[in-house]
């Protein structure tokens, strides 16, 4: 007799032969473009910081999955995105212990401790960023281009000062190391929605209502949409499977209410940039508005 | 019987701690552990409170009616957490200020309504003592660890005393509400871990 | 088993009885002690405030209590107020000590506040505090750079709505003072 178990989920059973591995390395792939960006504005030291924060996340998932007796499975490139997606929300000048605390931190407070990949109901890389900012305030929000401290895009808006939209769409600005170049991050983007990795109804959600209220509040809608983080998280930090709805309309509203809540944030709020915040609080509405916007069942009398 | 009131002692210490393994408390437990100072403050006051209104508990449960007991046991509390309050702005002035609000609200800590309910008004004087004590002590040693932990990491002293130098970043987020729920959650679990080996 | 609705009154009143007669007690015997606490930190603060003067006098004018202070030769030196104003996440308490002879502050004592560790909680450091220290009454300007007028505050960084709070609290303040002492004439 076979003993195989029975296996018994919800729905949708629909099989496919795209894995983990497959998506995981695909976005850490289509960030390349930011990477080399980031590398180009802010110097080599860019890329150790992303090196340091990556080798974090490893060794974390590795010390992790050992104590709790796992499988190791580092190669599905779940901890080395993560260790990548933080240190791109990283300032370039950001001390390197700081970077791989971050990282240690998003995987174990925002992963493991909640049973690893697939478990967690926060995304981890803002978990971690959302620790080092409550932490360490100073060193998150000093900016340095060209060795000189500057402030923010965002920043030099509530100051009313102009700055030159070419400049910000290819990230020659303050910020953080890949969230400055929207150029490069759209490119990496493109080709995910073309992958069909990512969904294109979040990001669209979030960036929209980020245009609606700005324009509305009377300030300029393009800045907003270049400036500071919003392209990175809505769509590579939003758009994580794990952490955002998987019905149509939740994914509507989940990007929707993102966007009004950076939008909220970053006009009226006390912090200049609210990204990281709109998805984090986002990201506890996810098993609600999966219960309550599911799609009604055919054939099922009311 | 001695052995009894050492069981009823023991029991807040460690296998009914009121903090990692019943789970009540967290308001006090959560706001004011975030230096040492103030843990123990209130650990102390906690306790004191506690123990008083046990043994008064405990002496008059017979007089107590049962339909009103709460409201009796509530008002009992709250006459020792008002002299406790008074007694602190007194004498410790430089403690009551910076614990302020968080005495009065001793009050509403479920571990001291819970106690009276669940042991004093069941047990006679002697046990009601034993527990008090074991509980109080069981509360005050896990605040004293848990602000310990926050005081060191997010300010870099323990008891205001520089600990780690000039050298060390503090981590602000320690010593923020944030950072009481973080380490209270890895505590428990570290707790938990500890049940599971000696069991 | 019914209690008595009688039996229950009485024994809550016999408990409430009780305990009011021992926190009388306990509020008589405390009440000195906590006066005196309180005196002492308030003439702390103002002594803080308004380092020369030798004798302080209690005044109220329009509403306000204003602290006269007096050097030896009982010249009004100064006034000091108690003032407060919303901050990052709780009022913030502070005294300031100025010379109305010369429109000018002395200085400010920061006596409560609830800003945030590390940032904000800074507006309590020297450093901050040094900006208002002998600053010309006026309207300033909070700056993220190192103040270059004296209309200029220097904020601390990363915490600039904290300085702008406490900033604001002291223009108030001051105005407060000039119109109850027949300002800037």
């Amino acid at each position: 007799m076979n003993n195989k178990q029975l296996i018994v989920t919800s729905n949708p059973h629909i099989k496919d032969s795209t894995s983990v591995e497959d998506i995981m390395w695909t976005v850490v792939f289509a960030l390349v473009p930011a990477v080399l960006a980031a590398t180009y504005f802010f110097g080599l030291r860019a890329l150790l910081v992303i090196a340091v924060s990556i080798i974090g996340a490893v060794i974390t998932e590795y010390i992790f999955l050992k104590i709790r007796k796992k499988e190791i499975v580092i190669d599905d490139g779940s901890a080395v995105l993560t260790g990548l997606l933080l240190a791109l929300t990283l300032p370039p000048s950001i001390p390197l212990w700081t970077a791989f605390l971050g990282s240690v931190v998003a995987i174990g407070l925002g992963k493991q401790v909640f049973g690893g990949l697939g478990y967690n109901p926060f995304n981890p890389a803002l978990v971690g960023r959302a620790f080092l900012t409550a932490s360490y305030p100073v060193l998150m929000t000093t900016w340095v281009l060209d060795g000189t401290s500057t402030a923010t895009p965002l920043s030099y808006i509530s100051n009313g000062e102009l700055i030159e939209i070419w400049d910000l769409f290819i990230g020659n600005i303050g910020g953080s190391l890949g969230e400055t170049s929207a150029l490069a991050l759209l490119l990496g983007a493109a080709y995910l929605i073309y992958k069909g990795y990512i969904n294109w109804r979040i990001p669209t959600g979030m960036i929209s209502s980020v245009i609606v209220i700005s324009f509305l509040a009377g300030a300029n809608p393009i800045t907003h949409i270049f400036a500071g983080g919003l392209i990175i998280g809505a769509f590579y930090m939003a758009t994580d499977m794990v952490t955002s709805p998987v019905t149509k309309k939740a994914r509507w509203v989940f990007g929707i209410g993102a966007g009004l809540l950076v939008a909220i944030i970053r006009l009226w709020g006390g912090y200049p940039e609210g990204v990281m915040y709109s998805i984090l609080l986002m990201n506890t509405t996810v098993p609600l508005l999966d219960r309550y916007l599911k799609p009604k069942t055919l054939g099922v009398a009311e | 019987m001695f052995k009894k009131i050492l069981y009823d002692f023991k029991n807040g210490l460690w296998r009914e701690n009121p903090i990692i393994v019943l789970v009540i408390g967290m308001c006090p437990t959560l706001a004011v552990t975030n230096t040492v100072q103030n843990g123990l403050a209130m650990g102390i006051a906690t306790s004191f409170v506690l123990l008083s209104s046990e043994i008064v508990i405990s002496l008059f449960k017979k007089f107590i009616p049962n339909n009103v007991r709460i409201p009796s046991f509530i008002l009992i509390i709250a006459t020792f957490v008002t002299f406790t309050d008074f007694f602190l702005k007194a004498f410790f002035p430089d403690i009551a200020s910076s614990l302020s609000l968080f005495i009065p609200l001793i009050v509403v800590n479920c571990l001291i309504l819970g106690r009276q309910e669940a042991f004093a008004s069941k047990n006679p004087t002697r046990r009601a003592i034993a527990d008090a004590l074991g509980m109080g002590i069981g509360f005050t040693w896990v605040l004293v660890l848990l602000s310990a932990v926050r005081e060191l990491l997010g300010m870099g002293s323990i008891f205001g005393l520089t600990i780690l130098g000039s050298w060390y970043q503090p981590m602000v987020i320690m010593i923020l509400p944030a950072g009481a729920f973080i380490s209270l959650g890895v505590l428990v679990g570290f707790m938990n871990v500890l049940k599971r080996r000696g069991n | 088993m019914e209690t008595k609705i009688s039996k229950l009154v009485i024994t809550l009143t016999v408990i409430g009885i009780i305990s009011a007669i021992a926190l009388s007690f306990v509020y008589q015997w405390t009440t000195p002690y906590i006066e005196k606490h309180q005196a002492e930190a308030q003439k702390k603060a103002i002594n803080a405030v308004l380092p020369q003067a030798e004798e302080v006098k209690e005044v109220e004018k329009e509403g306000q209590t204003f602290y006269e202070g007096y050097d030896s030769n009982g010249n009004r030196i100064g006034v000091a107020m108690n003032a407060s104003g919303p901050g990052y996440q709780n009022v913030i308490e502070l005294m300031i000590g100025v010379n109305i002879n010369a429109d000018k502050i002395y200085a400010i004592k920061i006596l409560s506040h609830e800003e945030t560790p590390g940032l904000g909680a800074r507006i309590n450091g020297d450093e901050f505090k040094s900006n208002f220290v002998d600053k010309e009454f006026g309207d300033y300007d909070v700056v993220k750079r190192q103040a270059k007028t004296e209309m200029e505050v220097e904020a601390i960084a990363g915490a600039t709505i904290s300085s702008k709070s406490v900033t604001s609290i002291v223009e108030n303040a001051v105005k407060q003072i000039e119109s109850a002492y027949g300002g800037g004439a």
